[in-house]
């Protein structure tokens, strides 16, 4: 009995202790300390950098598949009249060859990585998307618990970084769609998300106080320590002004829409000339920062122009960048562009006929097929830029990956016009490649590569196109520190490229230095200088001169005959280039559609 | 431990030792209801350690110590006898019964025993002799077929890796459907446990039985109890049993000279140059240069015809009053399928080896207090070769022609690829991996009967401890591979690696739990009363991750009366550590009764029925298994990977930024655990005397609150899926309780046992549906109904329908019946839907199009087939005894699912990789004889994006048949037992998986992974021993 006793007091003892341990502490201690939250990041200014970091990551390069936001390695330039995609699988047609043949829709559209099974063609959410816009509006929701012992330049600096990636992810949404939901809140997911589209106007005019906001905040001279070089400042944040008003200034927005209704999704519904100057103001304070120099390394223009992609660029190596994805060495675009004829070859970006014939001779007058010492010699004294930019046939390397002294094939059963991977227009691409460096044929080497989203020299276009159109070939920004005209800033990049200077250009070409002869004169020498930098596919839509391109690019066929001499047919029709009114503007997702009711597709989608 | 066994061995043989010698003598014999003599039976005197057993005559002799009149006779299975000695006490006459009818039998529940008689709910409790039977080691296999209300799928047979999966009436839910288990009353790693330590396996299947768990018991929960001793002399049992095990199935591929053949046709068919001359091919027919055109056949290169696996188990038991023992160890050796080369430096086949011991002792401490103290502890030793996959990943691909094993100038053949490495340098060359796991666990229980404060009251409580380590050691070595190709040239491609030694530890876990109960039970003339109040906590910790726990109260009451209308409450109120401390506890009721309609007055014994209960539940549980989510009420900010796309580089110089930190999934304060209402219906019924007996359940589950990704919610947001594979970054949207599920079937059991005079036989035979349907889940809208996961099954197979083969008069033709091509393509005749998923040519496959917008793409993709998972599965076991012969067979199916094969399991040269039998069937464009009737399409020497779309074409029916055990034994008979003083001899041969009938080609309809690349199920032929002393 007393065994028992003890026991049950034993018992009652454990039971209870047990009762009051669990009722004392609640066992289950709530948030355990391994979480990082948003007040262990944003509390830290080190961890804090690092998030805002993190969302500069968001930007898109076509250079690499790693970023790419088209599926099968292709870049936008074989989606528009640049260029066609060649490809060893020739089952499976890449995104951009997709676009070209107009076989794409809402539901092509994907979401982060192809895998992902949405589609093949990405940046409403990734690389260029929403996903970027939540990282900036998640740093600027919590900025306020940086600590109060950093600085307040830090603390401004990294707030106006926030405002300026904010535009440039809702930048990337807009030259795609036109009005898109400015999102300017990090949501939770029980927020009421189903945001209707904003109107293009306001589009513009978020993106215009979002980057006024940043420039207000951002420091007023350039970045010297070596940590934050290469970080948005000022001169990014203008630059991107300068080349959203140059937008909402074009045809395709500055007016009553592609459709003449006045869709105020995707167009102001009037045309107001005010809008480019605008346009040429903000570009004019770019200049007058006086803080970019084209890149200026090398004898030749073509040397400087070609070295431009791969030099180093940030701060004083490379001045001319003012925003770009930079990464460490590589051979990424070299592997996706490899010609045919090498081990490991990919074809990849093939230029088109049409673009080769666009570039001018040398001396500034135009190429023509009629001209029988030009159709004899095609590749003869050519613009600078061509050279740089082009591989063609009889084209030479001392160095071409891991073979020297190369001279390239592509005439018909040439080295390089064979195989699966063979180029179907004849060309191979040149830019933003170090053949001399990266080697894919023998997986070795490597060198950086810069994938630009604004330099100067786009600035100074941006400038040369807004003031002509507001005042022609002498309009000057009123009141500017160092006021220019269009032709002295065209003269800068034509002289970089060692082309000669407009004046001269159009004395040779016997014509008229009026504004609708310089507004010819900029279009191309937008599509020679921003060649494969994915603004020729947006450049044609917004001058609304798409419908009167052909809808196929042409290729050349280039016979051997038998006295060894070569026959050029420049007439060779390549590929489609399936342009409907609705491929103005990208189609809005159909999960997107379907997940918010209150967004309205754009036309003819 | 050891000393534990020690000490255990100690205490059994001072048992076996004890003699009293005092007071009065009893002799006397005992015969059992066939009045055959009971060899062995326990006589011990009331409260005392003193006692003998019977002879094999059944005789005994006892001198009592004089401190009590009362012997007790015990015999295994039968009732105890309690005899006062008064006056002659010799030459007394015993006969024993069996212990109870199966009416009395109790059944485990949860927290507790109830007599079957009283059970209102679901359960289903298997015996441990039909596990035993299926002479698996691993103890979800030996379930299958057995159970009414389990479905099991069973998809690998790698040794020391072949669970099957488990779902207790099927799946009522999208995340985890797998069952609470618990082994003695704690959540334990159960699938290792020897079949022979096993008691009972009981299955709780409706809300009156698993309310108890509350928030863990939806998806049902199995509790398996291990055997422990009884009052007795020690019974040692040792059974023995050797298996030679070979795959069930394995694919069909073709040779080098189909290979070669098809090769060229594929390179034909996709614009190229043959690859291999005629002299290639002539080669491959003949044979006659095996170096430069081998010819391969790697299943039997490097699989042994049968492997060997050895289980032996060794248990003793017995007690006195004042303690019981079960104590048994056991010996598992699994050999691997691969054959050993004789210049094998290490082991690498893949084998398992499991050491198991346990013992479970009990002791009457004073009358009313009994304290128990159960160990468990387990090695497991898992060996494989040097490479992260099965040697069947790498066989499946390798074509037969792919190079010799061993060069004409004595090097090893090879690849650089890894993924690709020649077989034979891999299994004698590459070393080998060793894993060893450590399981120990410990309980120590207390149970105080607390008849002094009231009759019929009682208070137990438990303390568990459950820990496992893992450690692992690698041995790496690579030899120098070359590859020699049909040219005769050499490439050397992998340069030697000297041999490397690796080791790790972890993953770790420990639970700790710990229970606490106050039970009641007592009768009051007509009334039965009985009543628990019980409170639980466990906590996990699980390697690195935060801890989780749980903790609750438990509720039961019952109320009988007359033994005629049942009544049960159940209850449980939990609370997890998974949840906010808004969304923490729960309550989970559930109500049942039940109708013995055979013991009211106007129920004719003299019916073909004799008995019949009426039962019906309805209750409400939790499930908190909700996948990989953790702590879903936090949102966690992760760093990003260490991947270039996450980098971006500032600065003047080559200057890399640190990686960047990102958001993890957003928080979700609210989440909560899901909720299951189940009702269920069902009867018990008797016939023929008791001789066939039938259950008959019918439930009806609605599953809410499921925990779903609320993909409904616009991309504007800024996140998407996170569990996504490709998704690096891990950042989402947090599920939230919004899903909905309904889950309906039935489940049926039957058995027959007679007896012409010396020949019973039985028959058993039970069977499962259940079919679930998801009623909601947030998915984003799709545009098309069949898009829709909603209205369908959890799992359902989603695709295209294959309606046959592009032919070629479905193409634009020129004047001479020639394709016409545009850009390079055919094009496909006007009102002929277009493919979007790539280029087609005649041969290749064509879908329907499900919207009719001319095009075939994202819109056509619908539901096909049904899902993985079996909606129905049976078992009948049919059984003899004859004399001292025994024969059970059981058949086991399934069926209700389609399965998904793709990859290397049924595409043509996937990923350079190799072709079968069923290829032959294939459209071929230069043989017009093949374009009506070709069962295949044109084939691709690479992945073809249209035809290996996931489509009607590559889902199989996963009905089939199997012969799942056939059983003969042989027990000897007393005669010659008594001869050699032993108790029992049985010996057995046995075979599982022998039959297999279904339409899945190549592989087993059970298979776990769709692309060939698993081990395979295992057929065992199995001899056994068993011998009781």
């Amino acid at each position: 009995m007393k065994i028992k006793k003890y026991m049950v007091y034993i018992s009652l003892i454990v039971i209870g202790e047990i009762l009051i341990f669990s009722c004392a502490n609640d066992p289950f201690y709530a948030v355990p300390i391994e979480f990082n939250s948003a007040l262990t990041v944003f509390s830290d200014s080190m961890r804090a950098e690092q998030f805002v970091n993190n969302a500069y990551t968001e930007s898109p390069a076509d250079v690499s598949n790693s970023f790419n936001w088209l599926d099968g390695n292709a870049m936008l330039a074989s989606a528009s009249d640049e260029a066609m995609h060649v490809q060893r699988n020739k089952t499976s047609p890449s995104a951009a060859s997709r676009m070209s043949a107009g076989n794409w829709g809402p539901s092509n559209m994907r979401l982060y990585r192809s895998s992902d099974g949405a589609g093949e063609i990405g940046s409403w959410m990734k690389w260029g998307g929403y996903h970027g816009v939540r990282k900036a509006n998640t740093a600027l929701k919590y900025m306020y618990l940086l600590p109060e012992n950093t600085t307040l330049r830090f603390r401004n600096r990294l707030k106006g970084e926030s405002y300026f990636l904010r535009a440039r992810q809702h930048w990337f949404l807009f030259q795609k769609w036109g009005g898109i939901p400015y999102v300017r809140k990090a949501f939770e997911a029980s927020d009421d998300v189903q945001v209707p589209r904003n109107t293009f106007k306001e589009t513009v005019d978020f993106l215009i106080s979002d980057l006024d906001s940043a420039i207000m905040l951002l420091p007023k001279d350039p970045y010297d320590a070596p940590w934050e070089i290469g970080r948005a400042d000022r001169g990014s944040c203008l630059a991107l002004k300068a080349k959203i008003l140059l937008y909402a200034a074009s045809k395709l927005y500055n007016g009553t829409g592609v459709d003449g209704t006045k869709n105020e999704l995707i167009c102001y519904g009037n045309y107001d000339i005010n809008r480019w100057k605008l346009a040429a103001e903000v570009a004019q304070e770019v200049i007058d920062l006086g803080w970019y120099i084209l890149y200026n390394e090398g004898t030749t223009g073509e040397i400087r122009y070609q070295k431009l992609f791969n030099a180093w660029g940030a701060g004083t190596p490379n001045r001319e960048v003012i925003h770009a994805r930079l990464r460490g060495t590589n051979r990424d675009t070299e592997k996706d562009n490899f010609p045919a004829g090498f081990t490991n070859s990919t074809g990849g970006t093939c230029p088109s006929q049409d673009l080769v014939d666009a570039y001018e001779m040398k001396d500034g007058t135009l190429f023509d097929w009629q001209n029988p010492a030009h159709a004899a010699n095609p590749y003869l004294n050519r613009d600078p830029r061509f050279y740089a930019s082009i591989i063609y046939n009889g084209a030479k390397y001392s160095k071409f990956a891991n073979k020297t002294n190369y001279t390239f094939q592509t005439f018909v059963d040439g080295e390089n016009a064979k195989g699966e991977t063979a180029t179907e227009t004849s060309y191979y691409l040149y830019k933003f490649m170090d053949y001399s460096e990266s080697k894919p044929d023998v997986n070795k080497g490597g060198t950086f590569h810069n994938w630009m989203e604004l330099r100067y020299a786009e600035v100074l276009l941006m400038y040369a196109e807004a003031a002509n159109e507001f005042g022609g070939p002498d309009y000057k920004v009123v009141g500017a520190k160092n006021p220019v005209t269009a032709v002295d800033v065209l003269n800068l990049v034509r002289r970089r490229a060692g082309m000669p200077d407009v004046e001269e250009t159009f004395l040779k070409r016997g014509i008229p230095l009026n504004q609708d002869n310089l507004r010819n004169f900029i279009y191309n020498e937008r599509r020679i200088e921003l060649a494969f930098e994915n603004q020729r596919y947006y450049d044609v839509r917004r001058w609304m001169i798409i419908d009167t391109l052909p809808q196929y690019i042409r290729g050349c066929r280039i016979s051997k005959n038998s006295d060894n001499t070569l026959t050029y047919d420049p007439t060779v029709i390549v590929e489609n280039k399936i342009f409907e009114r609705k491929h103005y503007f990208f189609p809005i997702p159909q999960v997107e559609l379907n997940r918010n009711p209150n967004l309205i597709q754009n036309p003819g989608w | 431990m050891k000393k534990t066994i020690l000490l255990c061995v100690a205490f059994l043989l001072l048992l076996s030792t004890e003699i009293h010698a005092q007071g009065r003598t009893v002799t006397g014999s005992i015969i059992d209801e066939l009045n055959e003599p009971v060899i062995g039976a326990n006589i011990v005197e009331e409260g005392t350690t003193n006692g003998t057993s019977s002879d094999l005559k059944g005789n005994f002799r006892l001198e009592l110590s004089g401190k009590s009149n009362v012997i007790i006779i015990s015999y295994i299975g039968y009732k105890n006898i309690y005899f006062k000695v008064s006056g002659n006490s010799t030459n007394l006459k015993f006969k024993i019964e069996p212990e109870a009818t199966e009416l009395e039998d109790v059944v485990v529940v949860g927290y507790g025993i109830q007599k079957k008689a009283s059970i209102v709910g679901a359960i289903t409790q298997v015996k441990s002799e039909d596990l035993q039977q299926s002479s698996v080691p691993n103890l979800t296999n030996a379930i299958a077929g057995r159970v009414a209300g389990v479905i099991t799928v069973m998809g690998s047979g790698k040794p020391g890796a072949d669970d099957s999966q488990i779902y207790i009436r099927g799946q009522a839910t999208t995340n985890s459907t797998s069952p609470l288990v618990l082994v003695d009353g704690i959540e334990r790693d159960w699938k290792q446990i020897d079949p022979e330590d096993i008691e009972s396996f009981s299955v709780l299947k409706d809300a009156s039985a698993t309310a108890v768990y509350g928030v863990r018991g939806a998806n049902g929960v199995l509790l398996i109890t291990t055997k422990r001793g009884k009052i007795g002399k020690p019974i040692l049992n040792i059974s023995t049993q050797t298996a030679i095990q070979q795959p069930i199935r394995t694919p069909k591929y073709l040779n080098s000279y189909w290979y070669a053949t098809l090769m060229n046709e594929a390179l034909t068919n996709d614009g190229k140059a043959p690859e291999y001359t005629e002299q290639d091919l002539q080669h491959y027919l003949a044979g006659d240069s095996p170096y430069t055109h081998p010819d391969n056949d790697y299943y039997k290169d490097f699989l042994k015809k049968g492997s060997i696996q050895q289980l032996i188990n060794m248990n003793a038991s017995g007690g006195t009053e004042f303690m019981k023992y079960y104590i048994s160890a056991n010996v598992l050796y699994q050999e691997g399928l691969y054959k050993e080369f004789s210049n094998a430096l290490y082991d690498t086949n893949t084998n398992y080896n499991r050491y198991n011991f346990r013992s479970n002792l009990d002791f009457s401490v004073t009358k009313n207090l009994t304290l128990g103290v159960d160990l468990t502890g387990r090695l497991e030793v898992r060996k494989q070769p040097n490479f992260g996959a099965d040697l069947f990943d790498k066989i499946r691909r390798l074509p037969p022609n792919w190079q010799p094993y061993i060069n004409p100038d004595g090097s090893l053949g090879g690849r650089s690829d890894e993924s690709r490495l020649a077989p034979y340098a891999l299994i004698s060359q590459y070393g080998n991996r060793s894993r060893n796991k450590n399981v120990l666990e410990g309980v120590f229980k207390l149970n105080e009967e607390m008849g002094y404060i009231t009759p019929g009251l009682s208070f137990r409580m438990m303390i568990g401890y459950n820990s496992s380590f893992e450690s692992r050691r690698d041995i790496s070595t690579k030899p120098e591979l070359w590859q020699y190709n049909r040219f005769g040239e050499y490439t050397l491609n992998r340069q030697r690696e000297d041999i490397s030694i690796s080791t790790g530890k972890g993953p770790g876990f420990r639970r700790v739990s710990f229970e606490t109960a106050l039970n009641y039970a007592r009768t009051f003339n007509d009334h039965d009363v009985s009543g628990m109040i019980l409170y639980q906590q466990s906590q996990d910790w699980n390697q690195w991750d935060i801890p989780t726990g749980y903790l609750g109260w438990v509720g039961r009451a019952t109320y009988a009366y007359k033994q005629r209308y049942l009544f049960e409450m159940n209850a449980g109120y939990n609370g997890s550590m998974q949840f906010s401390k808004d969304h923490r506890y729960g309550f989970f009721p559930a109500f049942s009764a039940g109708w013995v309609i055979s013991e009211e007055p106007f129920f004719n014994e003299d019916m073909i029925l004799s008995y019949l209960k009426i039962r019906g539940s309805y209750g409400e549980i939790g499930n908190d298994k909700i996948g990989d989510f953790k702590y879903l009420y936090e949102q966690i900010y992760n760093k990003a990977p260490n991947n270039q796309r996450f980098v971006w580089i500032f600065g003047e110089k080559n200057y890399t930024t640190s990686r960047g930190l990102i958001e993890g999934m957003l928080g979700n304060n609210k989440v909560s655990w899901e909720r299951a209402r189940k009702s269920n219906i069902g009867f018990d019924s008797k016939f023929l005397n008791n001789k066939l007996s039938i259950s008959l359940d019918a439930f009806m589950e609605r599953r809410t609150d499921i925990l779903a990704i609320p993909y409904s919610i616009p991309l504007v947001l800024g996140f998407n899926n996170p569990q996504n594979s490709e998704r690096e970054d891990k950042q989402g949207l947090p599920p939230e309780n919004i899903g909905i599920v309904t889950n309906k079937g039935i489940d049926f059991e039957l058995s027959y046992n007679g007896k012409i005079q010396n020949f019973s036989y039985f028959v058993k035979g039970n069977f499962t549906f259940a079919r679930n349907k998801i009623e909601r889940i947030d998915e984003e809208g799709k545009k098309y109904d069949w898009q829709k996961r909603e209205g369908k099954r959890i799992g359902q197979h989603f695709g295209y329908t294959d309606i046959g083969l592009f032919q070629l008069e479905d193409f634009e033709l020129d004047a001479n019946n020639q394709l016409v091509l545009i850009g390079g393509f055919p094009v496909l005749k006007e009102g002929i839907p277009i493919p979007t998923m790539g280029v087609v040519y005649p041969g290749d496959a064509r879908y329907d199009d499900l919207n009719g917008d001319g095009i075939i793409n994202s819109y056509d993709i619908g539901d096909i087939g049904k899902s993985n998972v079996p909606e129905f599965n049976y078992g009948l076991t049919l059984g003899a005894n004859y004399k001292g012969f025994d024969l059970s067979i059981l058949w086991q199916g399934a069926g209700g699912a389609h399965t998904y094969f793709n990859e290397d399991a049924i595409w043509e040269f996937y990923a350079q990789g190799k072709v079968m039998e069923h290829h032959l069937g294939r459209y071929n464009p230069n043989d017009p004889s093949t374009w009506e009737n070709a069962t295949y399409p044109r084939l691709h020497a690479v992945d073809s994006e249209n035809n290996h779309q996931k489509s009607t074409r590559w889902i199989f029916e996963r009905d089939y048949l199997r012969l799942k055990n056939l059983e003969i034994g042989y027990t000897l008979p007393k005669s010659i037992l008594e001869r050699i003083n032993l108790r029992k001899i049985r010996i057995f041969a046995n075979g599982t998986n022998l039959l297999t009938f279904d339409d899945v080609m190549n592989w087993d309809p059970e298979s776990s992974n769709s692309t060939g690349s698993m081990y395979p199920q295992l057929r065992n032929w199995n001899i056994g021993l068993n011998i009781t002393f």
